[in-house]
């Protein structure tokens, strides 16, 4: 079989080129299942929503908080707005917040908080406090 | 040597659209200025290829290398054609947002609907004149050599570009999929398309 031909002469195709046929076929087949078998699973709970801290660096004068959110359920968040609390005896010393713009279903996303005072002196407190449905 | 000369031609085409929308300016570090131009040149020598085989002269040695193009070529030039509308796209917020919005039975009729536009391509191709069914091939040997084919390698493309892009970072594989199959509509029209223009 020469470079220009489609095909072996009979319109019916090289072993190489039905295995690459073969293999989109598996792979196409499989992504919509997939998508058929997580759309009968009806998970469409609202998000479900946990922060956590990464970790906490110094900066120049002050310190950067890494954030994560994590979604638990099955739709996404648009927008989430999470706060960070620094208490002290019951106290709130300093609060700061920011927004993920999207967290997925079943995903997560980082991001971070700037405090002026240490976290590490006061007791730092995490909380979601809306989001919006795509 | 002409991929570099259409390389070349497309970052100096991009350097001057990026300054005159002032996209580029003074007080960009340097690699993010380099990084912008080189990205937006890889679609713009695409274009610049698809100029020039569309609007060019053509010496005899290159019709008669168009017109024996083989298996392997035809699915070559579908990717060059799926990399390039995925590429152009991805970057995007919208395929993205487009993706959250949907629920996974519209991605199930938005990936048939690829197959069948990607399918119904290879009839226009007819109108063109041009011979895109080769004689003695089955219908369903076409479909599945080509059109499934070419599908699936525009969902590999999809992929690959959005990983590129950064838009896989923490997340699951339905959203993943989702994203793959919003992107995997552009790359498939765009894989048909090149296998028609090309």
């Amino acid at each position: 079989m020469s470079e220009g031909e489609k095909d072996d002469g009979r319109g019916r195709g090289t072993f190489w080129q039905w295995l690459a046929a073969v293999l989109g076929i598996v792979l196409i087949v499989g992504c919509l299942s997939f998508l058929i078998w997580e759309g009968l699973g009806r998970d469409d709970a609202p998000p479900d929503i946990t922060l956590t801290t990464i970790g906490m660096v110094p900066q120049r004068d002050r310190w950067l908080v890494t954030i994560r959110a994590v979604n638990h359920a099955g739709s996404t968040a648009a927008r989430l707005g999470a706060v960070g609390e620094l208490r002290e005896g019951g106290q709130v010393v300093e609060t700061s917040e920011t927004t993920f713009d999207y967290v997925p279903a079943h995903s997560e996303r980082e991001a971070g908080l700037f405090f002026t005072r240490d976290p590490a002196k006061f007791e730092l407190r995490l909380r979601a406090v809306g989001y919006e449905q795509p | 040597m002409d991929g570099f000369a259409a390389f070349a031609v497309a970052f100096a085409a991009s350097a001057g659209v990026l300054l005159l929308f002032n996209l580029v300016h003074r007080g960009m570090s340097a690699d993010e200025i380099i990084g912008k131009i080189t990205l937006q040149a890889v679609p713009a020598s695409f274009g610049a290829v698809l100029a020039r085989a569309q609007l060019g002269e053509k010496s005899d040695r290159e019709e008669r290398a168009e017109r024996e193009t083989g298996y392997w070529g035809e699915l070559f030039h579908m990717m060059a054609g799926a990399i390039f509308f995925a590429f152009n796209v991805a970057p995007t917020e919208e395929i993205v947002v487009i993706s959250h919005k949907m629920t996974h039975w519209h991605a199930l009729a938005l990936a048939l609907a690829s197959i069948v536009a990607m399918h119904a391509f290879v009839y226009a191709a007819e109108f063109r004149g041009q011979a895109a069914v080769p004689e003695g091939m089955s219908r369903s040997s076409l479909f599945a050599r080509f059109t499934l084919t070419g599908y699936a390698m525009a969902l590999v493309v999809s992929a690959a570009v959005l990983w590129l892009f950064g838009r896989f970072d923490g997340d699951a594989t339905a959203p993943v999929l989702m994203a793959v199959i919003v992107l995997g509509f552009p790359a498939a029209i765009g894989a048909a398309a090149a296998r028609l223009i090309l």
